[in-house]
């Protein structure tokens, strides 16, 4: 392998991959493209042949907690916010003098008198070899820190649900983007042409008053081909959309129309006739 | 400077040919062949965008002879090898090596060559061919033998220089086909078909032409292209995604598109309607294409920002749709590759910010500003009622001057009425439920002192004398020794009383017997507003809802009066009363307050007697259960009548048991089970009309004196208000109202409340106290109205008649759909420069941006006003390079499968080249100079030699050109998701040829909105419609919920309209065959397509002529004799496989909704035929000719 192909994998890291959001992906998208010599016979529906570095990640699981706890309360430990306590954040300073709160502010909150700091009121304890902190709230997973990686560098200039999660999951704030699953089957492709590259297990309907409100464009693929969209995996009905056969048709019964239908348009293309790419119903 | 562009200007030289394979490919052109290169490897730093530009390398100079920073010559025409472009990218310097490693990016081979070969022939520039205004170009006489018309000439000098042969012409069949589905969306009819096959005239395609040109269909397939192109949705599409009404402007573009409206006059309407002299209703919903960009109203959203996000969604919407560049990308920086700097980004956002909408939608439908939309019908309708409203106020009025005497007579009545001896009451007990102690300091004044408790109950018993009591009084008292006068013991002197029940007990410990006393009505001389004093006996006690006596807003006693419902008069026993404090308004509990009671009163006021019920009649048969009348439905109400329950069981006698524990406003519990119960009152009433409100555990169904008036048959569990209706009666005449209730099985009960006293003379009571100059109209027309409606029969009609009129009235006004509409500020909003973007980095050093258009397209037409008209002018001048070939190439996409140039989206740098430069410009400007007339150019488009193609070609046509871009075979692609459901519904039958309308929503798997819905959306569950007017619509009135699209349309590459699209991608996937195999709707469609070949005459025809039917009815040609064989001998087996299963042969014919059409064969014994029938439907309508354009 060439050197310089490792050392570009050795930096794209979780971190850089993760904070470039759907960028980061995209780049290594375009890159597998670019390394492609017949843009006609991908025009044709081929499948690309490869990466242009071999892969190492074999998959990736991707779960987004909508509405989960705080991380100040989980694995953020601020043990300095105990002094600053109610002290107001807009008077706090970095050491450098730059002010603390520098983003702007929901208006949820930006109408406040005071923006009191407050503190996580949860005990926090290091556990593990690595020594990482991790608040009472979570003593299971104390146990296992060694085999996991907490990054706490992570910030976002979104304050709204909405765009938050649109950003986290595709990029940017607004719609339109596509997803960071919906990248990885567009830049990665399949090992296997028989299953979707890319699924999600969405949601299921909680009807509780303040359950934050999710959108088919969090897995959806933006300007990409719509093929890259994920495949959702629902909690209800058929886990894939139609994936059942009709009442009243069984699998021997559907198999044998299944046949017929190959046998038709099969024909269609073959004998005397010119060919006109049954198939190939991109073109 | 933008020293690549600028530079580049310097050197420009006019070529007029920029084809993209040229005729003589040893000449290098710039904008074919060098161009992309640069763009691709060199722009991203040496190119427009000042931000990124590197300043050490800044300027790649074309010109000619120019020294750059570093002192070298990048371009030295007619000598690569002197050129340092060259020599940068062949060094093998680090340091000097041109794209440097960093960038990823490397020149190949070919492209070297390539750059070698331009600069050795004097590297000629040529600017970006989109830029420049398309010429008039003579069109080539290339093969008059295949066709001489203009388009045809072009394609074919193409396909020869490129070794191509053109297909022979389509079979008629296919051609009628393909063309009936590019111009309608749908597929000719088997009529249609026939009568094209046996029109053998020269003019017969002509004639087909034109016939669907002049069709409504139409209208609605070019409008859903436009839907993507403008964003249309039925929701915000952020957030919450609640319901958005502006479906009157998707009607408005099929309108537009069926009168063949200019598509210059189309844009001025979609960008500046609103601005036309005196726009028409029409205009004005036009405009609302520029507020179909998604909003939200997410609380903590910062109103600025979500202001920036709309204008720049226009703003790029704009350029998308009408100039065919990616505006958006100059939000935050210089366009990296095209000439749009940041700074053109907003002047022409200075255009767009000056609309005068609210950034956040309120999560309402009618997002203002808003139109109501009014059909010519409609509008005689109203104005029409509203004639008849004037006259109503009028006679009225009449009436009521005329009348004086008697209506001061009445006056006075009313306001003494309620001034009657009022006889004080002594408790005998006072309890605190928290703890305050209560006094009673004589006169039958009570004390509140000591614990000051946040909520408290009241307790007070009174022991009942010989007197029959019919009301009750009481008054809140002040303490005038105190600084606030108010009546509350809050600190702010305020009280709010939840609810008041009375109760009427006898006996002691375990004998005591308890039961409520039933208020009728109250009334009082002070509510605090939106604290009613009706709220007292409502039933209800929450955080808000009490009678509030406005202690912080006024001083003084004041008092409410409670109607009993029936007079008590039980001596010896106890009256006990309990007044709740119960509302989040901490300590708002009387200080001292006062029971009396009155004998009886001389007030019209509206009673109801005590309830009895009857029951359970056990019927364990639903339908029987409800519609069945047990006895007392027909029969007179009479107190000791028998009735009896008959069950296999054996008989029960019942009888009308008394329940005066039923108080209204409040929830009873009947025993569990299954079972009919019958409930009876009667009504004494004083007023015509009574609104009720009912709760049910099961079904309910209620009559007034023996007539049905309401019906519900519902399974729920009992609660408040689940239904409400209103019930006419004769004042003075005692009415009879039986409610009938049906358990089907569990908990079982009953919920009754009515508003009677809203007519009510009695309600009038706040009102007496005042004096009649300081009443306001609404009060004053009360008066009016309660003194007409008791006066005589005559007077009471012409009341009702006014209220029936307003009620219409206001339903109209209701019901009138809204649509959003752009409307401008004046004076216009100032804008500004953002800082990268920022909404909150405005550029004020800048000044206000000045509003003009870009200095590289043309300029403002000099009479052109300098706003979204302008605008609108601008693009339509003779001049503008993009306009006119921007929107051609997207009418060729739609018919062609691709456009001309295939990034219809981009026709900047990085977007493809046109692959027939010359057809494009000289369709752009026939287009412009034939008055940009759609209909023309669509009839064009199909009529050419080169739409006519078979799309049959040999091996050699596909090896040469496997994409087709030079057009050498006719069109063939997979059908769009519109096109391909309404295909399955037009061959079946099933088809609603209805034009526009609300959205509609065909069933839909469960479960699609709610996974991503929000509790409090509107749109957050889905619920499919169910008559067959709605579920069987052309796709593109489906309702659109942007979060969460049709899975019908997302499924076939619909984009989710969230944002301006012009180009869906066309991909196949499994998840589309399991949709066209398994949806339930296409299901459907192949059991109403069998069902045509069952039923009628066709019912006795041979299952091999079924087959051979069903094929022609979907794809428009009989089947061939392979493909028969095939299709007849799975039918056989399928019909042997129903035959001996019953069950799943219903089951797959019970799919979808019932039609009138399937009545016949529901009814036969036939269905084991019709499941067959249904699959090998099934089969034919996913067949890859069926899904396919060919």
């Amino acid at each position: 392998m060439h050197s310089l192909e490792n050392e570009h994998i050795a930096q794209m890291t979780r971190r850089s991959l993760l904070r470039r959001g759907g960028l980061g992906i995209g780049g290594a998208a375009l890159a597998s493209m670019l390394a492609q010599p017949d843009i006609l016979a991908r025009e044709l529906g081929a499948k690309p042949e490869g990466l242009h570095h071999p892969a190492r990640a074999k998959r990736a699981i991707y779960l987004f907690m909508s509405g989960a706890p705080s991380q100040i309360d989980m694995f953020d430990y601020k043990p300095g916010l105990k002094d600053r306590f109610k002290a107001d954040l807009r008077e706090e300073k970095y050491d450098d003098g730059n002010n603390v709160l520098r983003t702007r502010v929901t208006t949820m909150t930006s109408g406040q008198a005071t923006f009191p700091i407050a503190p996580s009121k949860f005990k926090f304890e290091q556990h593990g070899q690595c020594g990482r902190w991790v608040s009472e709230l979570l003593p299971h997973t104390a146990k296992m820190v060694d085999d996991i990686a907490v990054i706490k560098s992570m910030w976002t200039e979104a304050i709204n649900h909405d765009p938050a999660i649109t950003y986290i999951t595709t990029g940017n704030q607004l719609p339109g983007k596509p997803s960071l699953g919906a990248w990885l089957s567009y830049g990665l492709g399949s090992m296997n042409e028989n299953l979707p590259t890319f699924v999600v297990m969405t949601p299921s309907w909680t009807g509780r008053q303040d359950a934050q409100a999710l959108y088919n464009r969090l897995w959806g693929s933006g300007f990409l081909p719509s093929e890259h969209q994920g495949v959702a995996l629902r909690p209800k009905g058929d886990p894939v959309l139609f994936l059942s056969n009709p009442d009243g048709i069984d699998a021997t019964g559907r198999r044998k129309s299944l046949d017929v239908l190959n046998q038709l348009n099969a024909t269609c293309c073959s004998g005397k006739r010119s060919r006109n790419r049954c198939q190939d119903r991109t073109i | 400077m933008k020293s690549l562009f600028i530079a580049i200007f310097l050197l420009a030289v006019t070529i007029g040919n920029h084809s993209l394979i040229a005729q003589d490919s040893s000449i290098i052109e710039f904008n074919r062949d060098i161009r992309p290169i640069l763009a691709d490897k060199c722009f991203t730093c040496h190119g427009n965008d000042a931000g990124t530009r590197k300043p050490i390398s800044a300027s790649i100079e074309l010109k000619r002879q120019r020294q750059a920073s570093s002192g070298e010559i990048p371009i030295v025409p007619g000598e690569p090898r002197s050129s340092e472009i060259i020599r940068r990218i062949v060094s093998d310097d680090e340091y000097e090596q041109m794209p440097p490693a960093e960038s990823k990016k490397k020149v190949s081979p070919e492209e070297l060559a390539l750059l070698e070969r331009w600069i050795a022939q004097g590297a000629k520039y040529q600017p970006h061919w989109a830029f420049v205004a398309p010429k008039k170009v003579v069109v080539p006489q290339s093969d008059a033998h295949w066709s001489n018309q203009p388009i045809d000439q072009f394609v074919h000098e193409k396909m020869r220089g490129n070794g191509l042969q053109p297909s022979p012409v389509a079979d008629r069949a296919t051609l009628i086909r393909r063309v009936t589905l590019d111009l309608t969306g749908l597929p000719p009819t088997p009529d249609e078909l026939k009568a094209f096959l046996a029109d053998n005239s020269p003019e017969a395609y002509e004639r087909l032409v034109d016939r669907l040109l002049g069709s409504t269909a139409y209208g609605e397939h070019m409008t859903r292209f436009w839907l993507d192109a403008a964003r249309y949705g039925d929701t915000h599409g952020l957030h919450l995604d609640n319901y958005r009404e502006i479906w009157p402007y998707r009607d408005w573009v099929i309108h537009s598109f069926n009168h063949n409206m200019p598509w210059n006059e189309f844009t001025i309407k979609n960008l500046a309607g609103d601005l036309l002299p005196e726009p028409s209703q029409e205009d004005l919903i036009a405009s609302g294409f520029n507020r179909l960009h998604v909003t939200t109203n997410e609380g903590g959203a910062i109103p600025e920002e979500v202001f920036v996000r709309n204008v720049v969604d226009r703003v790029s919407t704009t350029g998308t749709v009408f100039m065919g560049m990616t505006w958006g990308c100059a939000v935050c920086h210089d366009h990296k590759y095209d000439p749009i700097s940041s700074d053109d980004f907003y002047s022409m956002y200075s255009y767009f910010n000056s609309l005068d909408d609210n950034p956040m939608d309120q999560n309402a439908k009618d997002h203002a500003p808003v139109i109501s939309v009014m059909t010519d019908e409609g509008r005689m309708a109203f104005e029409s009622l509203k004639a008849e409203r004037e006259q109503l106020v009028q006679s009225v009025d009449d009436q009521y001057a005329n009348l004086h005497d008697e209506r001061e007579q009445w006056e006075q009545r009313m306001r003494s009425a309620l001034d009657v001896d009022w006889f004080e009451m002594h408790p005998e007990s006072l309890e605190s439920s928290q703890g305050a102690t209560l006094e009673h300091t004589g006169q039958g004044i009570v004390l509140s002192s000591g614990e000051n408790p946040d909520k408290d109950v009241y307790r007070l018993s009174y022991k009942l004398g010989e007197i029959e009591i019919s009301a009750l009084r009481l008054d809140v008292l002040v303490d005038e020794s105190k600084a606030r006068k108010g009546g509350g013991r809050s600190p702010n002197a305020n009280a709010v009383l939840s609810e008041v029940r009375a109760y009427l007990v006898s006996g002691e410990g375990e004998q005591q017997e308890k039961t409520p006393v039933s208020i009728s009505s109250v009334t009082a001389d002070y509510s605090q507003p939106t604290y009613s004093v009706q709220n007292l006996i409502d039933g209800v006690v929450d955080a808000t809802n009490g009678w509030g006596i406005g202690g912080h807003l006024r001083e003084g006693p004041c008092h409410a009066i409670l109607l009993l419902n029936q007079p008590v008069h039980a001596p010896g026993k106890t009256l006990e009363l309990e007044l709740e404090f119960g509302t989040q308004f901490k300590q708002h509990s009387f200080e001292r307050f006062q029971i009396r009671a009155a004998q009886n009163l001389d007030v019209p006021y509206t009673r109801m007697s005590d309830w009895h019920r009857l029951g359970p009649f056990l019927e364990s048969d639903r339908n029987k259960a409800f519609q069945n009348d047990f006895g007392p439905e027909k029969a007179k109400f009479q107190i000791g009548a028998t009735f009896e329950s008959t069950t296999e069981q054996g008989t029960q006698p019942l009888k009308w048991e008394h329940h005066p524990e039923y108080v209204d406003g409040s929830i009873h519990e009947f025993p569990t089970g299954t079972g009919v119960w019958y409930l009876h009152r009667t009504i004494f009433p004083t007023v015509d009309r009574i609104k009720i409100s009912l709760g049910s555990d099961d079904a309910v169904a209620v009559w007034v004196d023996g007539q049905q008036v309401f019906a519900n048959d519902v399974a729920r569990p009992v609660a408040a208000n689940q239904d409400a209706f209103e019930i006419s009666v004769t004042p003075g005449k005692p009415a009879e109202l039986l409610v009938k209730i049906v358990n089907y099985g569990g908990g079982c009960g009953f919920y009754f409340d009515s508003k009677r006293g809203e007519n009510d003379a009695f309600a009038l009571y706040p009102l007496w106290n005042n004096a009649e100059d300081t009443l306001d109209a609404s009060e004053n027309d009360l008066i009016k109205q309660a003194f007409l409606r008791q006066h005589n029969e005559s007077t009471r009609e012409l009341v009702q008649r006014l209220a029936v009129v307003n009620t219409e009235i206001e339903t109209f006004e209701k019901t009138l759909p809204t649509t959003l509409v752009s409307r401008e500020m004046v004076p216009a909003r100032p804008a500004y420069f953002l800082k990268r973007g920022e909404y909150d980095k405005p550029d004020k050093d800048r000044g206000e941006m000045t509003r003009r258009v870009p200095d590289w397209l043309p300029p403002m037409p000099d009479d052109a006003p300098n706003d979204r008209m302008g605008i609108a002018l601008w693009l339509i001048g003779e001049n503008h390079p993009l306009m006119a070939r921007v929107t051609v190439n997207r009418f060729w996409q739609q018919v062609f499968g691709r456009g001309i140039v295939k990034t219809s989206e981009d026709f900047g740098v990085q977007g493809a080249l046109p692959t027939h430069p010359e057809l494009l410009d000289w369709l752009a400007i026939d287009f412009r100079e034939h008055g940009w007339d759609v209909k023309r150019l669509m009839k064009q488009l199909v009529m050419s030699e080169t739409y006519r193609q078979s799309s049959f070609a040999p091996e050699s046509s596909w090896k040469k050109d496997p994409t087709n871009r030079f057009l050498s075979r006719g069109p063939r692609y997979r059908l769009d998701a519109e096109s391909l459901r309404d295909r399955a519904l037009a061959v079946s039958g099933l088809l609603v040829e209805k034009i526009g309308g609300p959205g509609v929503k065909p069933p839909q798997p469960d479960g699609l909105w709610e996974a991503v819905g929000y509790v409090g959306s509107n749109t957050a569950k889905f619920v499919a419609d169910m008559d067959d007017e709605k579920i069987h619509r052309r796709s593109l009135y489906t309702f659109w919920k942007r979060t969460a699209p049709p899975p019908q349309m997302s499924t076939f590459d619909s984009p989710s309209r969230e944002e301006c699209v012009i180009r869906r991608e066309r991909t196949n996937t499994p998840l589309q065959a399991l949709l066209l195999l398994n949806d339930p709707q296409f299901v459907e469609c192949a059991k109403s397509l069998a069902a045509r070949f069952l039923t009628g005459e066709q019912a006795e025809t041979k299952p091999e002529q079924v087959v051979s039917g069903m094929f022609e009815q979907a794809l428009g040609r009989p089947p061939s004799a392979e493909e028969l064989n095939v299709l007849a001998e799975f039918h056989l087996d399928r019909t042997a496989y129903y035959e001996s299963n019953p069950d799943q042969a219903t089951a797959l014919i019970s799919t979808g909704a019932e039609m009138p059409q399937f009545a016949e064969l529901k009814a036969s014994d036939r269905s084991a035929a019709w499941a067959a029938t249904t699959a090998t439907a099934n089969v034919i309508l996913n067949l890859d000719e069926f899904v396919s354009k060919q």
